[in-house]
């Protein structure tokens, strides 16, 4: 997207989490798993967050995209696209939201009033895809500031898979690895060409079957199914060339890249998707693999993240970043950016 | 913004979505010329699917049982690219615009738009005819252009809903229709289409395309969705 006059820049993140925090071994023990499979040592998820009493995905979106907002100087009636990448549209009575868009209602509720608005939906690359399609209207002038949000209130597929026998049902063990959070971003234009770039989108479909998500058809609320060692094979067999690849399109040094984050299906997982990368591009600077007491979130892992490691004190204005996303399909992306300004004041 | 290069579309029963995309898909590509290869773009718009699934997207479906660039990624393997946009009956637009947006940043000149819906579950009331549109798009060529995409929000009613719920008194998966619409007839002129806002994607896209045919200059095709949003497309021929 190099090239055209004008260039987006990312000018906020935020992530918003439920309080409710919930340790893996309430539910999770050994005693509860086929052949007392330590979970926990298996994936590194020691907690994650659960809504609370009329909480679910509508709102947890509406508290992001209100502590990003509230980190520009950007005015509601100022963005003029909303792109909402929720997988679960969930509430917190375990109905799916359909029509009209989620973004719709996102918009409407933070009186955003001049904004085109829809959902994309790819699974947890959904984020991704959104801040890409984002990007390329700042691009080409159609946009002037966009809004790219997900709230993830995905936590009832770990009630639906704790109701399964799950020696007959192992598909349903990866589903004891989510929490519940959400995300948001805010791009706006930029007059310095590359603050941020994204890397040749990839849908390996080989593996569209490898992960479902749909309603449960015995009880309220959704179910996932995964063959989840298939899948994990998958991305390590197919990273190493992803990121060559990646960082020569998107025209980076990887040894120049200053915080590196990936989606993290789980904390162990990512240790394993790190030390392909590091064969293949050498050491990274800074990888941040903090998802142990939040979990995998789904589409909103990586503004998850970012939250943390800016609370900590890690994220400096102009720094850069790189986000290497998964999804089920299997969807491979990244984006890479120069942290916002100011970032480090942020509260 | 982008070409419709050719396009296929016919109506469906209560599901078979995929079945009857794939289909159609093989006959828009080889209409168009090119090989099933050379499509690095798939899009799917559309809001129901069956058992309201939520992942993975049903673009990725298309894409691997079309074999597109689905096995592995190596340092010089081409690439193909599939996600959904939903936005009600304003879908179609939304995932042309999505195509329009993505198209000139990837090595590929070509991408693979399906539009439609499934009956998400037996238990569903449905009272919709459900079409099937794929069409071959790409940054230029021979057909109808599409020139600009416009929406307007102004008409919004927030809580013209529709919801998937389980209805424990049947042990099922269901969905409603919230908010009383009083819904807009279809409206037809020389250069100007409106379908009915009770349509879903695929008949809006189908009826559109049956009417491409008898115009040589404009035509603007608008789509209200059943919460009153809208969108309207300017085609060029």
């Amino acid at each position: 997207m190099l090239g055209s006059d004008n260039h987006a820049q990312l000018l906020s993140f935020a992530s918003f989490l439920p309080e409710t925090k919930v340790a893996t071994t309430s539910f999770a023990s050994p005693d509860d798993l086929p052949r007392s499979l330590d979970f926990v040592r298996l994936t590194g998820i020691l907690a994650h967050r659960e809504v609370s009493d009329g909480e679910g995905s509508f709102e947890l979106a509406v508290g992001a995209a209100k502590k990003a907002l509230s980190r520009t100087d950007i005015e509601p009636r100022d963005i003029d696209l909303v792109i909402n990448c929720s997988v679960s549209k969930m509430d917190g009575k375990l109905r799916q939201h359909l029509s009209p868009s989620f973004a719709t209602l996102i918009a409407n509720e933070l009186q955003i009033t001049n904004a085109q608005t829809f959902d994309v939906s790819n699974a947890c690359a959904g984020m991704l895809t959104g801040l890409m399609i984002a990007e390329s209207r700042i691009n080409s002038g159609q946009c002037k500031y966009a809004l790219v949000v997900s709230g993830e209130h995905i936590t009832p597929i770990i009630d639906e898979a704790k109701r399964r026998n799950l020696y007959l049902h192992p598909r349903a063990i990866a589903s004891l690895t989510v929490g519940d959070g959400a995300a948001a971003y805010i791009l706006g234009p930029s007059k310095e060409a590359g603050r941020i770039r994204f890397s040749e989108p990839f849908t390996m479909a080989q593996y569209n079957r490898h992960c479902i998500g749909q309603a449960c058809k015995s009880h309220a609320g959704p179910q996932m199914r995964t063959r989840a060692k298939d899948l994990q094979n998958g991305i390590i067999d197919n990273l190493g060339d992803f990121l060559k690849r990646s960082i020569d399109y998107m025209e980076l040094k990887w040894d120049e890249i200053d915080h590196t984050y990936s989606h993290p299906t789980t904390p162990k997982a990512v240790k394993k998707g790190a030390k392909v990368a590091v064969e293949m591009m050498g050491e990274i600077n800074f990888l941040h693999n903090n998802s142990a007491e939040t979990a995998n979130t789904a589409s909103t892992t990586h503004g998850v993240q970012l939250e943390i490691s800016q609370n900590s004190g890690y994220l400096k204005s102009d720094q850069t970043a790189l986000l290497v996303s998964f999804g089920s399909g299997l969807a491979i992306l990244a984006v890479h950016f120069k942290l916002p300004k100011g970032v480090e004041n942020w509260s | 913004m982008v070409v419709m290069l050719s396009w296929e579309s016919k109506k469906i029963g209560y599901t078979g979505l995929l079945k009857s995309a794939l289909k159609l898909a093989k006959k828009a590509i080889s209409n168009a010329g090119i090989k099933p290869d050379e499509i690095g773009l798939v899009v799917h718009g559309g809001v129901y699917r069956e058992h309201f699934r939520t992942e993975p997207a049903f673009a990725t479906h298309i894409q691997g049982d079309l074999d597109i660039h689905c096995h592995g990624i190596e340092l010089d393997s081409r690439s193909c690219f599939a996600f959904d946009v939903t936005d009600g009956s304003c879908s179609p637009h939304v995932a042309i615009q999505s195509v329009a947006d993505l198209l000139p940043a990837l090595s590929t000149n070509y991408a693979l738009l399906c539009i439609g819906d499934d009956r998400p579950t037996k238990y569903c009331d449905w009272e919709h005819e459900s079409y099937c549109v794929v069409a071959v798009i790409g940054l230029s060529g021979d057909g109808p252009k599409c020139e600009s995409i416009i929406h307007d929000n102004s008409n919004l009613t927030p809580n013209a809903t529709a919801t998937g719920y389980f209805d424990q008194s049947i042990k099922g998966n269901k969905f409603v229709n919230a908010g009383t619409v009083e819904f807009l007839e279809q409206q037809s002129s020389k250069n100007f289409f409106q379908g009915h806002q009770n349509w879903l994607s695929g008949k809006h896209m189908h009826e559109f395309l049956q009417l491409i045919n008898k115009h040589d200059d404009t035509l603007e095709h608008r789509i209200v969705d059943r919460s009153g949003k809208s969108t309207t497309a300017k085609w060029v021929f």
